[in-house]
């Protein structure tokens, strides 16, 4: 793959996972799945959210986000939290955000946050600059829950058949959300058949990119 | 190719964890992190120097990404694979992973699967 050709690999993948986060979505809005992606950009900077990751454990810090015009409290909290301090993130407090917002909003809030994560984060390290969110399109969720999701130990249910990594059907309970993380995931990092191939054809070997990987997952304190 | 894997996840250790460009692979890593503009100035233009331009983007989106599979991970409570617990388990324990909040989502027993691909461990 030449260098335009990967360039306009990883610009196509954002630009399409952008388009679709501004369309309605599983259970939110486009209004308010834009608005999700506003609280990401604005966790990046939150005095709240630095506080509770100063502090030995985020729940000793006192106060919470406030609702906003599109969005309520709880998925306020959901955003800043997932956005900000993933790996200190616990069942008991998924399980209250779930008890108030349905396992489907928890889980779709979850998937906008990694998605406009992973776009604003190529921005920053490539331009040091953010793109301008774009324009909610009108419209109402889809609102369908996939027959084939169950317990499958997670926080959240997902798909029951197991045919990939689990993270692969993290998101599958929100399928417009899945739609828009997959494409993401898969021209950023595993590309098809050669994630299962010891030997990369890239620029960079599969033990170079394995080693981003860790050092990135370690930062942010990823067991999985 | 033998790994260092200790290298590979302090974040506090500046060598090349046995991989070639290692040190400026983890030298970006922790500034893609921390985003401090001066630093990770410095840090694109010696991977850059070392991998080419396109091992830079290609850097780059694995970090992106990656910072989305933490959280769609962490945020969904998943599970580790079972192949890849039971790969991982003496590793794992001797870095100091299992200490990791995240460690309690993962109840499975490992499975120790006869490996012949990569999708073993994912079975």
């Amino acid at each position: 793959m030449t260098g335009m050709d990967l360039a306009n690999l990883l610009r196509s993948a954002q630009h399409e996972a952008a388009e679709r986060l501004a369309e309605p979505g599983d259970w939110l809005t486009g209004l308010q799945r834009i608005a999700a992606w506003n609280e990401v950009r604005d966790a990046a900077a939150n005095p709240l959210d630095e506080a509770r990751q100063r502090a030995v454990s985020p729940f000793a810090v006192a106060g919470k986000h406030e609702a906003t015009d599109h969005l309520g409290s709880t998925a306020v909290e959901v955003v800043h939290r997932v956005a900000t301090d993933p790996g200190r993130l616990t069942r008991a407090w998924a399980e209250r955000a779930i008890a108030e917002l349905g396992e489907e909003t928890y889980t779709e809030l979850v998937g906008v946050t990694a998605i406009a994560t992973i776009i604003d984060r190529f921005d920053l390290i490539t331009s040091n600059s953010l793109r301008p969110l774009p324009m909610p399109v009108g419209g109402r969720p889809a609102r369908i829950r996939p027959d084939d999701v169950g317990d499958v130990g997670a926080w959240v249910s997902q798909a029951v058949d197991k045919t990939r990594a689990n993270v692969s059907r993290a998101l599958t309970l929100v399928p417009r959300t899945q739609s828009a993380w997959r494409p993401l995931v898969d021209s950023h990092y595993s590309r098809g058949p050669e994630f299962l191939t010891l030997v990369w054809d890239r620029a960079m070997s599969r033990p170079q990119v394995e080693l981003i990987a860790a050092r990135t997952t370690a930062l942010n304190e990823c067991f999985y | 190719m033998t790994i260092d894997l200790s290298a590979a996840i302090d974040a506090a250790c500046d060598s090349d964890a046995g991989v070639p460009a290692g040190r400026a692979l983890l030298r970006f890593a922790n500034a893609a992190h921390h985003l401090e503009p001066s630093e990770l100035a410095r840090a694109r233009a010696d991977l850059e120097r070392a991998v080419g331009p396109v091992g830079l983007d290609e850097a780059s989106a694995t970090v992106a990404v990656f910072n989305g599979l933490v959280r769609v991970a962490d945020g969904t409570g998943i599970e580790v694979d079972a192949g890849v617990l039971a790969d991982s388990a003496d590793f794992r324990a001797e870095l100091g992973v299992d200490g990791f909040a995240g460690a309690e989502n993962t109840t499975t027993t490992p499975v120790a699967v006869p490996r012949s691909s990569v999708s073993d461990l994912f079975a």
